[in-house]
């Protein structure tokens, strides 16, 4: 065996030395420590959880909404318009305004114009005047009333109206003629869903007295009339 | 392995080499999050480590730090670890470089590297060698080769080091000190010669 060999087989048996504990204890520490999970934070999660809770909150309204108060959903103009965050005027808001509820009040109530109305009969020219002011597309709908009104003094009111509403929007979207809808005269109205009757079109006839009982809950049907 | 037996007995009751998984793997696992596998890992060679460290560095207490600071290198490093090579030889390489560090802040290393190896018969009188009666000729050769490597100028003690404590390669240490095959060759013949020369009759 040369020098070098015992040099090495003597360092071999020096190797004894041994960290002490407290070092161990440390490196073993700070080991498990880094790969160790972190513990629920509530903090960390609550923003998180509540925007979670509040879109599904808002979600389960709009479906209950929809289900149960389908007009209200549908963008019925008195109700959208008392409900409004803009400044009413009080021709915009008769019923509100002149019964003396405040805004707040009269939220609740929207899907329930029928206490409003009757709280503070109006004559129904005067009704039907207001309700086309409130209109957000006011002009255009007076338009279209106008027309409706002209036509029926012209031809006659069961004819005309049908003829005026259905011709001209025979071959639109149903949006479109809902939207004209929107602002008939109740006998206008009316006469379209004759009109509409007479095309067959029953599923229409049934949900147009549906919103017209809705929008108008205190006018009353002549008795001629073909539906109830 | 007195200092960490008890590790070895909490992580390993059962011992079978067979089929001991490899520093690689270990080191992977741990990687992965977890930590048992750290612990086998740092049972099989923290001696090594430690011995590196504290023979490279006159100072206990440095020695303790750096050796602290070679794990802990470790421990952060474990999601980027790529067993392209030993495990060991990835832990030297770190221990080196905190080695180096520390020798070049305190000015023991750029001076020594152009050392020719003069020999070294002085240090057998130097200071901090102790050599009580009651050891036995084979202990007292330990103690007095210790002190010898002690006695080492560093790039030529890292040498020596690597290959007898971590059993690297010629290469390995090359690479590791930033020196050229050759360079390292010579560093080792030098640091051989001058520890023969210290170690004296008790050889």
């Amino acid at each position: 065996m040369n020098d070098d060999d015992k040099l090495s087989g003597l360092y071999q048996q020096s190797r004894t030395d041994e960290p002490p504990m407290k070092l161990d204890a440390a490196v073993l520490g700070h080991a498990r420590k880094a790969v160790a999970r972190k513990p629920f934070r509530l903090s960390r999660w609550l923003a998180p959880m509540a925007a979670v809770a509040t879109v599904m909150l808002t979600t389960s309204l709009i479906i209950v909404m929809k289900s149960e108060h389908p007009e209200v959903m549908q963008g019925n103009v008195v109700t959208d318009k008392l409900i409004s965050p803009e400044p009413m005027t009080k021709e915009a808001s008769p019923a509100t305004v002149e019964s003396g509820i405040s805004r707040d009040q009269a939220a609740p109530a929207r899907s329930r114009m029928a206490p409003a109305g009757e709280a503070a009969p109006q004559p129904k020219a005067l009704q039907e005047e207001r309700l086309l002011k409130a209109m957000p597309a006011a002009p255009a709908a007076r338009d279209a009333a106008s027309d409706m009104e002209k036509e029926k003094k012209a031809e006659g009111v069961t004819g005309a109206a049908v003829g005026g509403v259905s011709g001209n929007t025979a071959g639109k979207a149903p949006a479109a003629v809902m939207k004209k809808q929107k602002v008939l005269s109740p006998e206008a109205w009316l006469a379209e869903i004759l009109r509409l009757r007479e095309d067959g079109r029953e599923t229409e006839v049934a949900e147009n007295m549906q919103r017209f009982r809705m929008q108008y809950p205190d006018y009353k049907i002549p008795d001629d009339f073909p539906i109830k | 392995m007195a200092g960490c037996s008890y590790i070895v007995s909490m992580v390993a009751p059962h011992h079978d080499p067979l089929d001991e998984p490899s520093d690689e793997q270990l080191m992977l696992a741990y990687g992965k999050g977890d930590a048992r596998a750290f612990e086998l890992l740092y049972a099989r060679h923290n001696g090594t480590v430690y011995r590196l460290v504290l023979r490279s560095v006159a100072d206990k207490s440095v020695a303790e730090e750096i050796y602290q600071e070679v794990w802990l290198s470790v421990v952060n490093a474990r999601k980027r670890y790529r067993p392209d090579a030993k495990f060991m030889t990835w832990v030297s390489r770190i221990a080196s470089n905190r080695l180096i560090g520390h020798f070049r802040r305190t000015g023991q290393w750029e001076p020594y590297l152009q050392d020719a190896g003069e020999a070294l018969e002085e240090c057998a009188a130097g200071p901090g060698y102790h050599d009580p009666e009651a050891m036995t000729h084979i202990n007292r050769q330990v103690a007095r080769l210790l002190f010898c490597v002690e006695q080492l100028p560093p790039p030529q003690r890292q040498a020596f080091l690597m290959k007898e404590e971590m059993g690297l390669t010629l290469d390995e240490i090359a690479a590791m000190l930033s020196a050229g095959h050759e360079a390292i060759k010579s560093r080792l013949r030098y640091a051989m010669s001058r520890l023969k020369a210290c170690m004296g009759d008790l050889l």
